[in-house]
């Protein structure tokens, strides 16, 4: 659980864990989101 | 900050600072009246709300990881459970409840769906199910259509009125737009549509936009389970709670365990008994008190306030108190996709589905429910359950499998009717006691036949929404009988029939003329078990009749 949880636990650390799986953690983030909702958007 | 001394008779207290507590607190004491909210919980701000899942994630939803930061202390406070009364009932964590002020609505989801029409009929339109207590409710969707309204504007609800064919009729829009789509709602909008189903923006309690002064949603994705750091988060802390305060009027009393209602030599409630942070015992002086404790701990608190006069528990002589328990009832199915979903981005769901929500009599059983699509985990919960069951859980086929399904994956959540049993309940254990020494709650709940009907059914439509929607992969959670729930309903069901019914239909207890129960526990059916904008509707509604009834000396004190 260490790999994937807080960096500050220390068993991800530099956030190994969450760039291998591609997590990211911010604070705010805009749409469109991923791929379906950006294709969406378009036709839109 | 308003302090009330404990000797001094307040005009209500509340006990319970979430989802009803805190919308009753503000009415009350906006209407000109003193009151103290006695929350067992702590008062927690948006600065207490870190993105530390280890720390925060709920553990209600298995593996259990959580630290209970936001919820009830289960090793505090155990619960115990069996399936049936003759079965010996074991320790379990199996209900959980928001226990901070702001209750559950700090840490829910935001899923915020009206009842319709036919959730209070179903008794005359279905008829009677065997083997259980489905009843009428005594009030209708109009009665309550105004306080669904004025909930949803006061609180700050985003959605899009018109949107759902399946809708009950609405007196005003929704205050806010809904918030942007994510693809896990894309895909859920695509397989709907071609299974020829109607995906709608789903009704959310987070703000789309600023609104009375509190931030929009920054879609930083750690919603369900955890507190809003930006107070975009619709729940009573951060809406409705701050204007009770400003009154004045108004004490939030945080880390006060109530522990029995008192009553007088008349049988009226004249004030409640609760232990301090320090487990010193207090007694609060009060003309009436109203439980907002939720489908739980409000049936708990009543059966522990038993006295000469109410041997059976408080407001209890109808034998009721803590019957027909309902929970969440629902199936969970997963799908992962080609191109990446991103989806543990923003609010968790976008789009639902509720072409299936009426009882259909060609289903050959009673039930109904509605649908959303969503990412159901965070990073630590995805690795331990989010993965096909033929995945490897070590290794480098672990690894590869969490790299590439983590941001594809999908989960179509479905959610169900649960029937009142008067076999499911909550009562007081025997044995176990808590870490105040007050008697654990004992829950006995089993699923009836129709139920586990209705998951299954809901269970192969989610499965064919993953199809139409174009999934590589799908699977399903096993549909079984709850091991824990969120949603504590129907314990004090609401009636006209003082024999049938613990509180009337403004909440008011049949047996005790200054005693309000306002909660989950008032429900007669579950709806389709998205019970939080009923509650707070009901809230509204309570709190104006309350209200009515202080201004005009009608609830003697």
């Amino acid at each position: 659980m260490g790999y994937l949880s807080h960096p500050d636990y220390g068993g991800n650390h530099n956030q190994a864990g969450w760039k291998l799986i591609g997590f990211e953690d911010k604070m705010t983030y805009a749409p469109p989101f991923g791929y379906y909702d950006t294709e969406y958007n378009k036709r839109r | 900050m308003t302090k009330f001394e404990d000797k001094t008779a307040v005009d209500f207290v509340i006990v319970g600072a979430g989802g009803a507590g805190g919308v009753v607190a503000k009415e009350l004491s906006t209407a000109g009246f003193q009151v103290v909210v006695l929350e067992q919980g702590p008062y927690l701000h948006e600065g207490d709300f870190i993105h530390d899942e280890l720390k925060f994630k709920d553990v209600f939803d298995p593996p259990f990881i959580g630290q209970e930061v936001l919820t009830n202390d289960h090793t505090l406070q155990p619960n115990t459970f069996r399936k049936t009364a003759p079965d010996k009932a074991v320790l379990t964590s199996f209900a959980q409840y928001g226990r901070c002020v702001g209750g559950g609505t700090v840490h829910f989801t935001g899923n915020y769906w009206r009842f319709h029409e036919v959730d209070f009929l179903e008794r005359s339109r279905w008829g009677a199910v065997e083997g259980t207590g489905l009843a009428d409710w005594p009030i209708t969707y109009d009665d309550l259509e105004p306080y669904y309204t004025k909930a949803e504007w006061e609180l700050g609800i985003s959605g899009l009125a018109g949107a759902n064919p399946f809708d009950p009729p609405r007196s005003k829009p929704y205050p806010l737009p809904p918030l942007p789509i994510k693809s896990s709602g894309v895909l859920l909008e695509r397989g709907a549509r071609k299974l020829g189903w109607h995906a709608y923006p789903a009704p959310t309690a987070i703000l789309s936009q600023p609104y009375r002064g509190r931030s929009a949603c920054a879609h930083c994705g750690f919603c369900e389970f955890f507190g809003c750091e930006w107070g975009a988060k619709s729940s009573t802390l951060a809406s409705v709670i701050p204007i009770a305060e400003k009154t004045g009027r108004c004490e939030i009393r945080p880390n006060s365990y109530v522990r029995k209602i008192s009553t007088d030599t008349r049988g009226r409630v004249d004030g409640v008994l609760y232990f301090d942070p320090q487990k010193q015992e207090h007694f609060q002086k009060a003309k009436a008190v109203v439980v907002c404790a939720n489908g739980a701990e409000t049936p708990r608190l009543l059966l522990m306030s038993k006295s000469n006069l109410f041997p059976q528990g408080l407001a209890n002589s109808s034998g009721l108190v803590g019957k027909f328990f309902m929970l969440d009832s629902g199936s969970l199915t997963l799908g992962t996709f080609e191109y990446p979903l991103n989806d543990f981005k923003s609010v968790r769901v976008t789009r639902v589905v509720q072409d299936f929500y009426d009882s259909d009599p060609k289903r050959g059983f009673y039930g109904g429910g509605g649908i959303d699509a969503r990412f159901e985990f965070y990073p630590i919960g995805f690795a331990l359950t989010g993965l096909s069951p033929d995945v490897p859980r070590w290794g480098a086929a672990f690894k590869k499998a969490l790299k590439e399904n983590f941001n594809r994956t999908v989960t179509v959540f479905s959610h169900t009717t649960c029937l009142p049993l008067e076999s499911n309940n909550i009562t007081l254990d025997p044995d176990t006691k808590d870490a105040w020494g007050l008697p654990a709650l004992r829950v006995t709940y089993k699923s009836h036949a129709d139920d586990f009907k209705t998951m299954n059914f809901f269970n192969d439509r989610s499965l064919e929404l993953l199809d139409a929607a174009g999934a590589l992969k799908k699977w399903a959670f096993p549909v079984e009988d709850a091991a824990a729930t969120v949603h504590l309903m129907g314990t004090c069901r609401m009636g006209n029939d003082p024999k049938s019914s613990v509180v009337d239909k403004y909440h008011r207890a049949h047996d005790v003329p200054n005693l309000f129960m306002v909660d989950g526990s008032s429900f007669v059916t579950s709806g389709r078990n998205q019970p939080t904008c009923t509650i707070q509707a009901l809230a509204y509604r309570a709190a104006d009749q309350i209200v009515r009834m202080a201004k005009s000396g009608s609830i003697p004190a």
